[in-house]
């Protein structure tokens, strides 16, 4: 079934690039529909099967890695599959979920070994009240609001197949807790606010950094109203077992025509040693369409990245180079080369691609 | 017949077809709700960047079919020609949970939806509105 959905799925992609230029090729209209008892259940090619009028929504990824890794084998993964299930009650209750099944398949192409240790995890999951667009509420586990990157840090929704490195040692990339959050709207431009903490243990921890026992954060917004541009400011107090970590934050984002800019700061110090940092990076994205239509969804990506943990390690430098293809909205294809002046276990270094199927 | 009442017969034809703006677009809401909107507001909620009335109620925001000339009029009037990234942004929003909006295949069922849906938003052709809905923008041509 989901092979034939993908099959079908491409074809409906060929046809998209006949659509006429302007048109926002968001994968909104159905590939197929059904009727049933609770209304139409609709397909739609990489934005999930809406059932009815249940409000319910099953869709998700999946990811296949290819990495070369300077002085490793060669890696093929199939990294994952993510479901992702949001769920609207009425206008103002809803659910959330992302379960991913992870570790599914791993070929080394220097020994020929393929492992398999599959994992299931509750990436995220929670519930939302809506009040108005000044003021909602989220109870559960969700990404920790903390700058760009990390709002929406899974492999098919960024511009390389690798993370800037401080995602992995500054910050829990999930919060157990609740947020207070919304938006204003000050003369034509975007105020967002987020304010949260975590007072649960969290569910299914990652495993770096080592998980906290509680925090207390929050961040601000402020941009165009259709996101040509915006500045952010984040802050967090994180504690685990009497010790407490401080981040302060600041991040900017510029898009003009065809080039799209990102860039943040991020500075962490306190009592607990292993998250002490201050890190920079910044990304640009070129559309190589703007240039001729034979390159229509093509980008090209760069990034620099400047790490100083503290203490006696080293700083690290960090560049990525790289492309990413779109050719239907629903199937990213990256490849992309890191070099950086040192390799840590969290700096790799040397050729990274992969291929995101949205379903 | 003459080769002129065969090219209006073909223009017809065509226009019911592929649902060509033979006026402005405007935006439309449902006759009771009384708001004007501006651009860049329009945008915002067709990017569900803005998601409720200041009633209260959830906007319920319709989209023309993207093959339709409506629609690729409206992408350029609303975002312009910077529509490279779209695909991109609609990605990001799937994976927080937030769907594009619903796609209705003409005029007539833009104009039925958002007559029937106190909370619905639609756009159409000028030439096609009535009493049964509201126009709160026009689009430039």
């Amino acid at each position: 079934m989901s092979v034939l959905a993908l099959v079908l799925a491409l074809c409906s992609g060929a046809a998209a690039q006949q659509f006429p230029a302007g048109a926002a090729l968001a994968g909104d209209e159905p590939l197929f529909s059904v009727e049933s008892p609770i209304g139409s259940i609709d397909y739609l090619a990489g934005r999930g099967l809406r059932l009815g009028r249940s409000g319910l929504t099953i869709g998700g990824f999946s990811t296949v890695e290819v990495e070369l890794e300077q002085g490793e084998h060669g890696v093929i993964d199939l990294d994952s599959i993510n479901f992702l299930t949001p769920w609207r009650f009425t206008d103002s209750i809803s659910f959330f979920a992302e379960i991913e099944i992870g570790g599914l398949l791993s070929y080394d192409t220097g020994t020929g070994k393929v492992e398999s240790d599959v994992e299931v995890a509750l990436e995220r999951i929670y519930g939302e009240y809506n009040y108005d667009d000044r003021l909602n509420a989220r109870l559960g586990k969700f990404l920790t609001p903390v700058g760009i990157w990390n709002t929406v840090p899974a492999e098919p929704f960024t511009w390389t197949a690798t993370n800037p490195v401080f995602l992995e040692t500054a910050l829990s990339e999930h919060t157990t807790g609740a947020a207070l959050f919304g938006s204003f709207y000050p003369g034509e431009n975007t105020l967002d606010y987020w304010l949260y903490g975590q007072f649960f243990d969290e569910i299914y921890p990652s495993e770096d950094p080592e998980p906290i026992n509680s925090s207390v954060g929050g961040r601000l917004r402020y941009g165009a109203p259709l996101g040509d541009w915006a500045v952010g400011s984040s802050f967090m107090a994180a504690e685990l077992a009497g010790d407490w970590s401080f981040l302060g934050g600041l991040d900017g984002y510029w898009k003009l025509g065809p080039v799209e800019l990102q860039s943040e700061f991020t500075i962490v110090g306190g009592a607990l040693p292993d998250r002490n940092q201050w890190d920079v990076y910044l990304q640009g994205v070129y559309e190589l369409g703007s240039l001729t239509h034979y390159l229509r969804g093509l980008y090209l990506v760069g990034r620099y990245e400047h790490n100083d943990p503290s203490g006696s390690i080293e700083t690290t430098n960090i560049g990525d180079v790289g492309l990413t293809w779109i050719p239907t909205h629903f199937v990213i294809i990256k490849a992309g080369y890191r070099f950086s002046d040192r390799q840590t276990e969290e700096v790799r270094r040397g050729f990274f691609s992969s291929i995101s199927v949205l379903f | 017949m003459s080769a002129r009442a065969a090219l209006v017969g073909v223009a017809l034809a065509v226009s019911l077809a592929g649902g060509a703006v033979a006026g402005e677009l405007v935006v439309i809401v449902h006759p009771d709700r009384d708001v004007s909107l501006s651009e860049s507001e329009v945008a915002q909620i067709y990017l569900k960047k803005r998601s409720f009335w200041t009633s209260g109620e959830r906007i319920v925001p319709v989209n023309r079919d993207s093959g339709s000339v409506a629609r690729a009029a409206f992408a350029e009037a609303v975002f312009g020609n910077d529509t490279g990234l779209l695909p991109v942004y609609w990605n990001r929003q799937y994976f927080r949970g937030v769907l594009p909006p619903a796609t209705l295949a003409s005029d007539e069922a833009v104009m039925r939806f958002v007559a029937s849906e106190p909370r619905a938003i639609g756009y159409v052709d000028s030439e096609r509105v009535d009493a049964t809905v509201r126009v709160v923008h026009r689009l430039p041509d």
